[in-house]
């Protein structure tokens, strides 16, 4: 599956994949793909800006931490985060039934 | 050049419009090239092979480019309109809220059948207030106009506000403008602000609230200011104050309403002029 098919819940999945614990964006990537079994092929590039949206409007936040000798922007989910993946979960739930119920009518 | 550095630069490049960003963006997608292809490396492959894989997965840096002009544009265009509309209303509300606390502390002032509210009144605190926020506010808001607004209309606001601040200069000596010159700057001001909001009026949809809420403020700040000047005894319970206000509400101070509301539209003209450069921008590269 290409990011074109997620691209509409790219920052849910991202918002999922914080919900262990504050990551960088190589890992989040990665924990998104185990997460999905390796169904998600993300352009890794649209991560980023993903995670910029995310943290302008205050659903994650980040700092920089120190890797041998180089930056690292690490993200985690701050409560706004957390509330809005709630809410995104029951959306998605009720969005995935209504749309198994009409492509696969009993 | 490796793949990586290439790629880095090309980015670089078609994010040289927003330099405070381009610093943080590059330093993150470098770390990932560097997890990337340490990882692919781990799995295999050599350097350059697992060099030219990881920036093969970031994708086009054209598109990554625009998705974070995109980004960086809409959230320029939130914090223009929040300064630019809030720099309006904190104009308005000063200058709305300093009057009536000086009308209220002369009527807690001391007990005699009237008070007069002049230059040398018993409260230059509250007057230094007063003029502070039509002398300093007012050009503030201009600033901003002039910042969002097109070139014609620039030229017609910088040159009617010279205007203006030339004659609060005089007020500031206590040398208060003779009619006929704080007509002519109404008069000016009114014109060069109506015309503004002729031009904006698809982005005005709140204009009756805003018009009448700055109306009403200039209307008080107008009674205040007409009767420092004329230095007319206020009786302590007359409605002599209500009788100046139709008068005062077409005095030169309308302008500054018409100013604090048109620097909030032009500001919300500018967000939304933002907003839609970054989607054809964001159009153009993808």
């Amino acid at each position: 599956m290409n990011t074109d098919a997620i691209r509409g819940h790219l920052e849910m999945l991202l918002l999922a994949a914080l919900e262990p614990g504050e990551a960088y964006g190589y890992a989040l990537i990665e924990r998104v793909a185990a997460r999905s079994g390796q169904a998600f092929e993300l352009t890794e590039g649209s991560v980023y800006p993903a995670l910029h949206r995310l943290e302008a409007a205050g659903d994650v936040q980040s700092h920089w931490e120190r890797v041998s000798g180089r930056r690292r922007r690490v993200y985690k989910l701050t409560r706004a985060g957390q509330a809005r993946l709630g809410h995104e979960r029951t959306e998605w739930a009720r969005f995935s039934y209504a749309v198994s119920l009409a492509v696969n009518p009993a | 050049m490796t793949a990586s550095e290439q790629w880095l630069d090309e980015i670089s490049g078609h994010l040289s419009r927003f330099p405070m960003c381009r610093r943080r963006i590059l330093d993150e997608l470098s770390d990932h090239i560097r997890a990337s292809s340490a990882e692919l490396q781990a799995a295999g492959l050599a350097p350059a092979a697992a060099d030219t894989e990881a920036v093969r997965r970031l994708g086009n840096p054209r598109t990554v480019a625009a998705e974070f002009a995109h980004q960086i544009t809409r959230e320029r265009s939130v914090f223009l309109t929040r300064t630019i509309g809030g720099t309006a209303f904190a104009t308005v509300a000063l200058i709305g809220l300093v009057p009536l606390l000086a009308v209220l502390g002369l009527y807690a002032g001391p007990t005699s059948d009237t008070v007069r509210l002049t230059p040398d009144s018993w409260y230059p605190t509250l007057r230094w207030l007063l003029l502070f926020s039509i002398g300093v506010m007012p050009p503030v808001a201009l600033a901003t106009v002039a910042f969002t607004a097109g070139r014609v209309f620039r030229t017609a606001v910088a040159i009617t506000g010279a205007g203006y601040l030339f004659m609060l200069t005089a007020i500031f000596k206590n040398n208060w403008p003779p009619e006929w010159a704080s007509i002519a700057a109404w008069a000016a001001f009114t014109l060069v602000a109506g015309t503004g909001i002729a031009r904006r009026r698809k982005h005005t949809r709140t204009l009756p609230p805003r018009l009448a809420a700055t109306t009403v403020t200039t209307i008080v700040l107008g009674a205040t200011l007409r009767l420092a000047a004329t230095g007319v005894p206020i009786p302590r319970n007359a409605p002599a104050v209500a009788q100046a206000l139709p008068e005062l509400a077409t005095y030169f101070l309308a302008p500054i309403a018409l100013l604090a509301f048109l620097s909030y539209s032009d500001a919300r003209h500018a967000a939304v002029r933002l907003h839609e450069d970054g989607e054809r921008s964001l159009s153009a590269e993808v």
